[in-house]
C-alpha cells in the first residue's frame, strides 16, 4: 500500500463537501506526524507522573487546585477550542479555493491564541503575587512546569499560524501554502488537545 | 456518511464547547453535593472523548490510513485508562 503524504489539492478547487472515509493519504507530512506522536508521548508521561506524585499526597494537590481559578482555566479552554475551530475552517477554505477566508480565519485563530496567552499571564501574575511559585510545593511545581511548557507550544503555534497566513497571500492556490497550513493546523490542534486534558487534570481534579 | 464541510466543523466546535461547559458544571455540582470521589473517571473520560474528536476531525485522522487512526485512538484509550487507574490507586 503506497502512502501519500501530499495533500490531494491541485490548482483546481475541490468540491465543497468531501466524504469522510479512510484514505491512503496522511493528514500532514510524516515529519510533523512524528513530532505530534513524540509530543503526545511526552505529555502522557507528564500526566502519569502528575497522578503518581498526587497519589502520595492527594490533599496537597486538592488544596493546590482550589487555589487556581477555574473560571480562567475554563475561559482558556473555550478560547483554545474556538481558535482550533477557526484554524480548521481555514483549512477547509483553502481546499475549496477561498483564499481570503482562509487568511482571515487563520489570523483569527492566531488572535484568539494571543488572548489565551494574555489570560495565562494574568493567571501567573495572580498566583505569583499571592505567593505561589514553582518552588511552593509539588503541585505548583507541576502547575507552572506543565502549563509553562504548554504555553511555549502556544507561542510557537501562533508563529506558525501567522507565517501560514502570510504564505496564503500567494496570487493563486498552490500546494505549498496548503501543505504548510496542514503543518501549522496540526500543531495547533495538538496544542488544543493537550490543554483539553491538562485543564481537568490540574484545575478540576479535587 | 458524513462529509467534510464548514457546517460540520462548526457543529463539532459547538459540541466541544458544550462538553467543556457541561464538564465544569457537573464538576461544580458534584463537589457541592459531596460526590466528588466519583468524578475523576468521568472527568478523564469526557476529556479523552473531546481529545478523540480533535484527533479525528481537526487533526483529520478520520480520513487517514486506518493504521494511523488505530494508533491514535489506542494511545488515547491507554492514556484515559491509565489516568483513571492511577487516580484511584
Amino acid at each position: 500500500m503506497s502512502i501519500q503524504w501530499e495533500n490531494a489539492m491541485t490548482t483546481t478547487p475541490q468540491s465543497k463537501n468531501k466524504a469522510l472515509t479512510a484514505t491512503t493519504q496522511l493528514p500532514v507530512e510524516p515529519g510533523m506526524l512524528i513530532f505530534i506522536a513524540g509530543d503526545l508521548l511526552l505529555f502522557s508521561v507528564f500526566f502519569f507522573n502528575f497522578l503518581y506524585n498526587r497519589s502520595a499526597d492527594p490533599e496537597l494537590y486538592r488544596r493546590g487546585a482550589s487555589e487556581l481559578s477555574e473560571a480562567l482555566g475554563l475561559a482558556n479552554t473555550l478560547l483554545l477550542l474556538s481558535s482550533s475551530w477557526l484554524v480548521a475552517l481555514a483549512m477547509h477554505a483553502l481546499r475549496i479555493g477561498e483564499q481570503r477566508r482562509a487568511i482571515g480565519a487563520t489570523l483569527g485563530g492566531a488572535f484568539v491564541g494571543v488572548m489565551f496567552i494574555t489570560i495565562k499571564f494574568i493567571e501567573y501574575g495572580s498566583k505569583i503575587s499571592t505567593g505561589f511559585t514553582a518552588s511552593t510545593n509539588d503541585f505548583f511545581m507541576f502547575y507552572f512546569m506543565f502549563t509553562g511548557i504548554h504555553l511555549i507550544h502556544v507561542i510557537a503555534g501562533i508563529g506558525l499560524l501567522i507565517y501560514s497566513a502570510m504564505m496564503m497571500r500567494s496570487p493563486e492556490i498552490i500546494k505549498g501554502p496548503i501543505n504548510f497550513h496542514a503543518v501549522a493546523a496540526s500543531f495547533w490542534h495538538l496544542v488544543d488537545l493537550l490543554w483539553v486534558i491538562l485543564f481537568p487534570l490540574i484545575y478540576l481534579l479535587r | 456518511m458524513p462529509e467534510r464541510s464548514s457546517r460540520r466543523i462548526t457543529w463539532i466546535w459547538l459540541l466541544l464547547l458544550a462538553a467543556t461547559c457541561g464538564t465544569w458544571a457537573v464538576t461544580s455540582a458534584a463537589y457541592w453535593s459531596g460526590y466528588h470521589q466519583l468524578l475523576a473517571p468521568l472527568l478523564f473520560s469526557i476529556a479523552c472523548v473531546k481529545a478523540r474528536i480533535i484527533l479525528l476531525d481537526f487533526i483529520e485522522l478520520r480520513t487517514s490510513p486506518r493504521w494511523l487512526r488505530l494508533t491514535g485512538e489506542s494511545w488515547l484509550a491507554f492514556v484515559c485508562l491509565g489516568m483513571i487507574v492511577m487516580e484511584r490507586f
